[in-house]
């Protein structure tokens, strides 16, 4: 292994690996906190409460996911370039912002709304996930399958390529949803209250319980990690070099149908982006309203935008030479699991164990300022630019780079002349969306001081004691600077970003 | 290891005043399986070898060892400059069997094309050979001049400013001769280059390339399935069976003498 290669491991390992093992090891330090929490009555229950939101969310998230994902690859369903290029949208709202922008006009509550806007939220997990891998189909395969069998064949041959793709967007879904408590949170403040998991980890490091916020922390990221690391192993199996030749499978004709089945995405994108803006628009009344709201946070904006610009940087920047170096490794199992952990660990164990590392007299110039921000963004994140990039770099055919070394070019040569260039779309759209899942983070932030300088920070406390029409039109101020980037990436590249 | 064999080994070691490439004793293997067992041959700058066999006779596995993409298990791989007038000569070992020596693919200065051209779609065909001799060490302001001579050479001048996917399959060929020769290579690798284009080009390109590797003085060795291409093209002719040498001659000798199962029933073949 390459000392270079070491440098970058070492480098993710005190991002994220660090941060997660400091607020663990009070399991350790506070055996009988930890087992007492891990008893108690109430924990278990909660615990069933979250997974019974998460199943339910999938279940109508994945076939949900998986049939706009075939429509829109596998299909001649109209204007599907452009429904491609629209389906992130939602994913990039931050839930609060679904959450303050439907629940301000409809009357929902309880385990039902907090599935329905998981489902708004997160289904673009599994759209862009399954159609990356629909996307590799071959006209050759394809023709194969339908002649052996037809259109029938041709359906579950294109489910079986997608499956394991959409379990991972899945399961990115599930870590979200078992680490957030601010959506349950709201939509349950009034009626019958529901308690789910994150809020017992909460309560455990309100009342200054370390011990047994690590121990309930344990199943949460059990839960996350075990099936996300079983299904990027799947998803690699079935996974295929694409070389410059070749052929997409040609769209199925849908027939007359195909009107009704656009309507099914156009709903979606309705319910998911269009009306949630003009909710909010609405909400907020007027522009002035909204101009008044972005002259009062100018400060916390450019904050925000800046770090989540050097954040996005910064993952880009590691992710890159990391995955660079694990292709040389066939990457283990282990990195993936390194990369993904921070992600799956609950946000408070995170911003426990990143206060207790970085929170010392010397290092006051990093914890005080943005510097905590970016290491904790960049760890807990760095998946997101880690998957596309990965993904992109193992796909690229061998034999141009074989062809590259045999003409002389050194490992500099081969990655600045041929890699890079080829990966160039892959790398922009890993920016925009670490870009955009640095913006919608809260709960990670909440937890550090300098992050109430942060415009989501700003958002949450303001929830409970501003105006709702204040409110309204701070979510929509976070909600255009998140989708800013993605916007004009999609200006310019005109095309749908890639997430794997 | 066989009478034949162990014959190539001892004209492989005499021929150490020879020039070009010299491949000793080499096995390849991948865990447990043998792709190739103790080969030996040599190839002189200007000749075309031609390696036949059936598929899975490790004929790939040999090209891909001698280009260095792959580690052989066992044997010396060499590189032997002409001789000069005051007869001195430098002969670099690519790889040998203690395993102490082992030169990268990129430092061997050679060129090789497979079925698959494997070219690089973000560039223009005029830029491909730009990249290689930036790669290869060619000054600037020289990298112009020999790009265009070569790309007249190959016939495809007029396509200097396009793109692989703008090129049909004869083109891209063309242009993936011009790049393996381009910055003096000694060693042109061919691993069934022509497979996919019809018998007439097949034909034609295949005559043209080794015209042209000859032109440049380029020794070329060249793994095909197909006896036609291999007896039409090569000055000396291999045959690989289950990863061993059965026969070796002249495209004369092969043909009026068939030794082995693969030889004798392509002969079978050519006489039904």
């Amino acid at each position: 292994m390459s000392i270079m290669l070491i440098m970058l491991i070492g480098g993710v390992a005190l991002l994220g690996l660090l941060p997660v093992v400091i607020a663990m090891a009070d399991l350790v330090r506070r055996p009988g906190e930890a087992f007492s929490a891990l008893v108690d009555p109430v924990f278990w229950p909660r615990l069933g409460t979250s997974l019974l939101i998460v199943s339910l969310t999938l279940a109508f998230m994945l076939p949900l996911g998986l049939v706009m994902a075939w429509l829109l690859v596998r299909t001649n369903l109209p204007a599907r370039r452009l429904g491609m290029m629209l389906i992130p949208f939602p994913l990039f709202l931050p839930p609060l912002v679904h959450v303050l922008s439907w629940f301000g006009v409809v009357p929902l509550s309880g385990i039902p709304a907090i599935v329905l806007v998981y489902v708004i939220a997160f289904t673009p997990f599994v759209v862009l996930l399954s159609a990356r891998s629909m996307d590799q189909i071959g006209r050759a395969h394809a023709e194969t399958v339908q002649l052996m069998g037809g259109r029938r064949a041709v359906l579950l041959d294109d489910l079986r390529h997608a499956l394991p793709s959409a379990t991972i967007g899945g399961v990115l879904a599930l870590v979200f949803m078992v680490g957030d408590f601010a959506v349950a949170d709201f939509l349950t403040s009034v009626g019958p209250k529901v308690t789910v998991y994150a809020d017992t980890l909460y309560v455990h490091h309100q009342a200054r319980r370390p011990g047994a916020a690590a121990a309930t922390a344990v199943p949460g990221i059990l839960l996350c990690l075990i099936p996300l690391i079983w299904a990027l192993r799947r998803r690699r199996q079935l996974g295929a070099t694409v070389d410059p030749r070749f052929e997409p499978a040609e769209p199925l004709a849908l027939g007359g149908i195909r009107w009704a089945l656009l309507l099914l995405i156009a709903i979606y994108l309705l319910i998911g982006t269009a009306l949630p803006l003009i909710s909010l628009s609405w909400q907020a009344g007027s522009w002035t309203t909204i101009l008044e709201q972005a002259r009062g946070a100018s400060d916390r904006i450019v904050f925000t935008v800046l770090l989540g610009a050097a954040a996005a940087t910064g993952m880009v920047l590691l992710a890159l030479p990391l995955m660079l170096f694990a292709q040389r490794l066939r990457r283990p199992w282990w990195l993936d699991a390194l990369i993904f952990l921070p992600l799956a660990v609950p946000p408070l164990i995170l911003g426990v164990g990143l206060i207790r590392l970085w929170n010392r007299p010397l290092l006051d110039a990093i914890y005080l300022g943005p510097g905590v921000l970016l290491i904790a963004l960049i760890g807990r994140y760095l998946a997101f630019a880690a998957l596309p990039i990965g993904g992109s770099i193992e796909r690229l055919d061998r034999s141009m780079l074989d062809a590259a070394r045999l003409a002389g070019a050194g490992s500099v040569g081969r990655t600045a002349g041929i890699t890079l260039p080829l990966i160039a779309g892959t790398v922009v759209s890993a920016w925009c969306i670490s870009f955009c899942f640095t913006l919608r983070e809260l709960d990670t932030l909440i937890m550090l001081r300098a992050g109430q300088r942060t415009l989501p920070f700003h958002l949450y406390s303001n929830v409970v004691f501003a105006r709702r029409e204040e409110v309204a039109a701070l979510a929509l101020i976070l909600a255009g600077v998140t989708i800013a980037p993605l916007l004009l990436y999609l200006a310019i590249a005109r095309r749908a970003i890639r997430f794997l | 290891m066989n009478q034949l064999n162990q014959q190539a080994n001892e004209a492989a070691a005499g021929r150490t005043t020879g020039d070009g490439l010299n491949v000793e004793a080499i096995s390849v293997e991948y865990g447990h399986i043998h792709a190739v067992r103790e080969v030996s041959l040599g190839v002189r700058p200007g000749e075309h070898v031609a390696i036949i066999g059936p598929s899975g006779s490790g004929k790939s596995s040999l090209l891909r060892s001698v280009a260095g993409l792959i580690r052989p298990a066992a044997g010396r791989i060499t590189w032997s400059d002409e001789t000069r007038a005051d007869e001195t000569r430098l002969v670099e070992t690519w790889f040998d069997t203690a395993g102490t020596r082992w030169v990268e693919p990129e430092h061997r200065r050679i060129g090789m094309i497979a079925q698959q051209p494997a070219l690089w779609p973000h560039l223009t065909a005029r830029a491909h050979l730009i990249r290689v001799l930036g790669w290869r060490g060619v000054r600037k302001r020289d990298r112009s001049g020999q790009t265009d001579r070569l790309l007249e050479l190959v016939g495809i001048a007029h396509r200097a400013t396009h793109r692989p996917a703008e090129l049909s399959g004869g083109e891209q060929q063309r242009l993936a001769l011009a790049r393996a020769l381009v910055g003096g290579s000694r060693l042109l690798l061919l691993d069934e280059p022509l497979g996919q284009l019809d018998l007439v080009r097949r034909r034609e390109l295949g005559r043209e390339m080794s015209r042209i590797a000859r032109e440049m003085g380029a020794a070329v060795l060249h793994v095909t399935h197909d006896p036609t291409d291999a007896m039409s093209l090569a000055d000396r002719i291999v045959v690989l069976e289950e990863g061993r040498m059965t026969q070796q001659g002249t495209p004369n000798e092969i043909s009026s003498k068939p030794a082995g199962a693969f030889v004798e029933a392509v002969d079978r073949m050519r006489h039904a």
